[in-house]
């Protein structure tokens, strides 16, 4: 079944369309330089602030790949998302508030640019940038992959394409995606983040609803699910299914990692008043546990459905959301959700794609002492070559994409949170310490990813740990967090290296 | 209490890449625990100013309970689904998870900092002292 025999779902989905691409006309006309390019002129609001940090988290890796996930590891994959409750605040406690007053005493556009300005260090900046366009590549190839899925169920491509309808579908949508990214840069995605931000919220409500009335309620669902002979009782138990490795692995990568996500950072730039730092963790925490549920609802009704023998056990897990909304929900709440997931996708590849083309234009070049001129036209043509090369990675990938996903989340987490997080609060920590860090981080994360992942060399063997199901991700973290404190203190306090008297100041606020 | 938080980041970070790497004794429940101070060590690290806590300490302490709470109750309930408790519609474990993890921080962590905020984390006077120090001179990233 797919929705063209729906036009409730095709209308719906089609309204979203065209919001986002007039939202897209609309901001052409307000971007006149690099400042409105990358960081919308430092004049935006807090709803808009924090409703665009939400949906820039929350993604096609939330929405697709969450259900997807824990269709197939039970519950433990839920230390991904549930740690939400707390990633808001302890941004702002960490890092937020520093980086926000960072822009008040310098111009800084980017997470390299405060790495530069925190340690005067270009080659710090720059290994910065390089994880920044590894890591943009990885996550917006994720988005890209989740757009294709949700293509291909809306327009049942896959049986009209064959083979070939989930790279044409991943085109179609990283079209439109260019479209207004590379048109209204971050003044489009804040706005367009407003409106996605908005309908993710009402759409992962209304959807958990209903997954639970058709469900038979969350208890039926639970029991039906732990009787099944497909699902069992360890998909019920967040340490039992998989090994806590696994399941903590997630919790550390996405509640620690979550300092160093430059899609994130990068947003606190934006807002107008530090002060208004003060609701953020409200109204981020508040909004991201609502559009949790749609995973949470979906992650257990479709094995409890599958366990009632009311729908047949998926070929793809990466299906489950598309095939619930599709046979199990009216039209128009189908709608909704589909154009909330849309909404989630785009909001993050947008920020994606910003970021990336920032790394490219501004911070590598900054990091040899050289200035692109003209940086918005360069700007623009980095997102068209980032986006390209994300679709060719995500299909080279062949995972799922909450695995993608995790691989992308955790380059920025490894390669950026001990050198942000501890380095805007830590005096001590000097570039060596950082560089150090950010290089581990980076180098560890993608060796054990291609050995976890590569079968171009069959006599390479598969590290023991990473068999047994320690996370890739999370050893980089471990490593780079480890390397950061070890240089560190080897290094001593070296009180010559004086950090400049304004960064000073806002370290110690 | 910043020391405290650094010393206990910068041990726990070397050890949980050990357990990673290399099996040991009660290794599991070992990371387990560790993982329930991880994040609360970096909020005191970044809320700390001048080694004082100041208002901030109860949320923390709070959150640091919580997740501890979680943390063990997880691990006590480890494959009792069948024959374990449930709590309310879910196994005892999936509970722990889904309402102590879920729920109850989000209020703890996003209240605890609004309420403390203006007289703790960002102070009227302290902002307008850097922007009269430094407003005006804002160079660039690349400046100095």
């Amino acid at each position: 079944m797919n929705a063209l025999d729906r036009p409730a779902i095709l209308i719906t989905a089609g309204l979203y369309l065209l919001v986002v691409l007039a939202i897209g006309v609309w901001a052409v006309r307000r971007t006149r330089d690099a400042r409105d390019f990358f960081i919308a002129g430092q004049g935006i609001g807090l709803i808009v602030t924090g409703l665009a940090t939400m949906s820039a988290a929350f993604s096609g890796f939330v929405f697709i790949g969450g259900p997807g996930l824990t269709y197939r590891m039970g519950l433990a994959s839920l230390f991904i998302c549930l740690p939400v409750s707390f990633t808001a605040a302890l941004t702002c406690w960490v890092v937020a508030k520093r980086l926000r007053l960072l822009s008040e005493v310098r111009e800084v556009l980017t997470v390299p640019d405060a790495i530069y300005c925190r340690y005067g260090s270009r080659k710090a900046s720059g290994l910065a940038a390089v994880a920044v366009v590894i890591g943009t590549v990885g996550y917006l190839g994720a988005q890209l992959l989740a757009l294709g899925v949700m293509i291909e169920s809306i327009f049942g491509t896959r049986e009209l394409l064959g083979p070939h309808s989930l790279p044409v579908a991943m085109a179609a949508g990283a079209v439109v995606l260019l479209f207004y990214a590379t048109a209204g840069g971050m003044v489009a995605g804040v706005y367009t983040d407003l409106f996605q931000g908005i309908l993710m919220v009402v759409a992962a409500g209304g959807v958990f609803f209903y997954a639970v009335t058709q469900g038979g309620g969350l208890e039926t669902m639970a029991r039906s699910i732990t009787g099944s002979e497909a699902f069992g009782p360890g998909f019920l138990d967040p340490l039992g299914n998989v090994p806590i490795f696994t399941a903590l692995g997630f919790f550390f990568v996405f509640a620690i990692g979550n300092l160093g996500q430059p899609h994130m950072l990068h947003k606190f730039y934006m807002l107008d008043d530090p002060r208004k730092l003060r609701w953020i963790p409200l109204l981020v925490g508040s909004t991201q546990v609502v559009c949790v549920l749609i995973w949470l609802g979906i992650g257990l009704a479709v094995p409890a459905l599958v366990a009632q023998g009311r729908l047949e056990a998926l070929l793809r897990p990466d299906d489950a959301a598309p095939t619930f909304l599709l046979q199990f929900t009216p039209d128009i709440l189908a709608g909704l959700v589909f154009a909330g997931i849309m909404a989630a996708i785009m909001s993050t590849a947008d920020s994606f794609v910003n970021i990336g083309s920032a790394a490219i234009v501004h911070d590598l070049p900054k990091a040899l002492g050289r200035r692109v001129d003209r940086e918005l036209l360069w700007g623009r043509v980095a997102v068209v070559g980032i986006t390209v090369a994300a679709t060719v990675f995500a299909l080279l990938y062949q995972d799922l994409i909450a695995l993608l996903g995790t691989f992308a989340y955790g380059t920025f987490g490894a390669a950026l949170t001990p050198a942000v997080a501890v380095g805007l609060n830590w005096k001590r920590v000097d570039a060596e310490a950082a560089i150090a860090s950010i290089a581990t981080g980076m180098g560890v994360n993608l060796t054990l990813e291609f050995a976890a992942k590569q079968t171009y060399f069959p006599s390479l063997p598969k590290p023991e740990f990473l068999q047994q199901g320690v996370l890739p991700t999370a050893v980089s973290l471990a490593a780079s967090f480890t390397v950061l404190f070890l240089v560190t203190w080897w290094r001593g306090d070296r009180k010559g290296e004086r950090i400049d008297d304004d960064v000073a100041a806002v370290m110690e606020m | 209490m910043q020391r405290a938080a650094l010393l206990y980041l910068g041990i726990t970070s070397p050890l949980i890449l050990l357990l990673f790497v290399a099996p040991l004794p009660f290794g599991e429940e070992i990371f387990t625990l560790v993982m329930a101070g991880y994040p609360i060590a970096l909020m005191v690290m970044g809320a700390s100013r001048k080694e004082r806590l100041g208002p901030v300490a109860w949320p923390l302490a709070t959150l640091l309970l919580i997740l501890l709470g979680v943390m063990l109750g997880m691990l006590a309930f480890r494959g009792q689904v069948e024959d374990g408790p449930w709590i309310g519609p879910f196994p005892a474990g999936a509970a722990f998870l889904l309402y102590g993890l879920f729920l109850l921080p989000v209020l703890v962590s996003a209240l605890g900092y609004a309420f403390t905020f203006e007289n703790w984390s960002l102070r009227d006077e302290d902002l307008k002292d850097l922007r009269r120090r430094f407003g005006g001179k804002k160079g660039g990233g690349e400046v100095r």
